[in-house]
């Protein structure tokens, strides 16, 4: 009997633990089920594709350790296992945000380009703007400098012509003066006896009135003294006048010089009229003589013809 | 059972209890690869959750090296395997941690730029 009463008690021994361990290893298997998916769903992941290799591998490593376990093992392999399935999914998505932080980088570098670019264009525009700027300045003062030019021609042009002028009189006075040294060599001659007679100055009928028109060049340039033949001239015109009646005697002068100094000359002129018609045995009673000036022309002063026909002493027969 | 038989039993059961020196080697290896994991994984600097799986895998190497100084070599081995793991997984907590912040700041910075040198014209 006895001898059969340690392997029946052996035997209860051991079929307790038995049908614990059917249980334990069910258990394990279920675990390890789980293992494996949560790897399956890691080497799935397209995102994480790639990324994480080593822990990938200890992770794989970890798993297939856990399916070989001892049963004593079990339990820690399954639990090491989670872990390395943990770590390679969090060192992937490390790798990934390791990636887009390399992409941030990058994309920063564009912002940075794109924005220097604006920067390098706006400049660019601005230094465009101020050269035209520059340029219209240029031209605005290149346009002055011209109107200043031509300006300054027309000032040369016009004193060029002032000078042209002043020259032509003068010319002209010195043909006058040239003119009254001839005539005064003439009355010279005259007085001499060389010129004894003339004609009397020309006459027009005007509102019942006998003008007779004593020309310019009856007297030296600038000088109230008649010339030889003026006098000869006034003495034919003193013969030939009716015996009464009022006589005035007009000086006028042409409009160059001042007009007083005109006036002047003309009053002088009328006078030596008058007395060389007084030598000529005109009553002074009959004779009234005055200065015009240059107020009454009778010909455009623009021309010396005009000029030389408004210098001239009429006398006037009432 | 005799005694004799007894005692060759027994020493069958020394024999094979007692540890090689091959497994001795293979208990220091992965309590020195604890260490290494442990170490790398402080470098990582992680905080929160990373942190206290760091501060879990000191007391589990803690423990390993008690458990090996009490020759429990295989509660020795086990904690310095879970040491290992549970330091490697703190360390790419911390790398995630990490990056996840580095990359919203400068996903905020981008926007700053962009806002500040495209939309707004370019005033810096």
């Amino acid at each position: 009997m006895r001898r059969f009463l340690v392997p029946l008690l052996l035997a209860a021994l051991f079929a307790a633990p038995a049908a614990v361990n059917a249980q334990s290893a069910a258990d394990h298997e279920q675990a390890v089920a789980r293992l494996m998916a949560d790897l399956r769903s890691l080497e799935s992941d397209p995102s994480l594709a790639d990324l994480a290799g080593l822990e990938r591998l200890k992770a794989r490593q970890a798993v297939a350790a856990a399916q070989e376990a001892k049963r004593r093992d079990r339990e820690h392999s399954v639990r090491i296992a989670g872990l390395r399935i943990a770590a390679a999914r969090a060192a992937a998505e490390a790798d990934l945000l390791a990636s887009q932080s390399q992409q941030l980088d990058r994309e920063r570098d564009q912002i940075m380009l794109e924005a220097s670019q604006r920067e390098a264009e706006q400049a660019r525009r601005e230094t465009e703007r101020l050269r035209l700027q520059s340029l219209a300045r240029e031209e605005a003062i290149q346009r002055e400098l011209e109107a200043t030019a031509a300006a300054q021609t027309i000032a040369l042009e016009a004193a060029e012509a002032e000078t042209a002028q002043a020259r032509k009189l003068a010319q002209a006075r010195a043909r006058e003066a040239e003119l009254a040294r001839k005539e005064a060599e003439l009355a010279a001659a005259v007085a001499g006896g060389d010129i004894t007679d003339a004609p009397a100055p020309p006459s027009r009928r005007e509102g019942g009135r006998t003008i007779y028109t004593l020309a310019g060049n009856a007297f030296g340039s600038g000088s109230a003294s008649l010339t030889a033949s003026a006098q000869a001239s006034l003495r034919r015109l003193a013969d030939a006048l009716p015996p009464g009646g009022a006589i005035r005697i007009e000086g006028h002068t042409d409009s160059q010089g001042a007009d007083a100094a005109n006036l002047a000359l003309s009053k002088r002129r009328a006078d030596a009229v008058k007395r060389a018609l007084e030598e000529a045995g005109v009553s002074g009673s009959r004779l009234s003589a005055s200065g015009k000036g240059e107020a009454s022309p009778v010909a455009d002063n623009a021309s010396a013809d005009g000029r030389a026909r408004n210098r001239r002493v009429e006398i006037i027969v009432e | 059972m005799t005694l004799s038989s007894l005692k060759i039993h027994l020493a069958l059961a020394l024999v094979l209890i007692a540890p090689s020196s091959g497994a001795l080697a293979q208990d220091s290896a992965e309590l020195l690869a604890a260490e290494a994991a442990v170490a790398s994984a402080e470098r990582a600097q992680p905080r929160g959750d990373a942190a206290g799986l760091l501060d879990d895998a000191r007391a589990q190497l803690r423990a390993a090296r008690d458990a090996q100084v009490r020759r429990k070599r295989q509660d020795a081995r086990h904690l310095a395997q879970s040491a290992e793991a549970t330091a490697d997984l703190a360390r790419a907590r911390a790398a995630l941690d990490a990056a996840r912040a580095e990359v919203e700041s400068k996903s905020a910075r981008n926007a700053d730029l962009r806002r500040r040198l495209l939309v707004n014209g370019g005033r810096r």
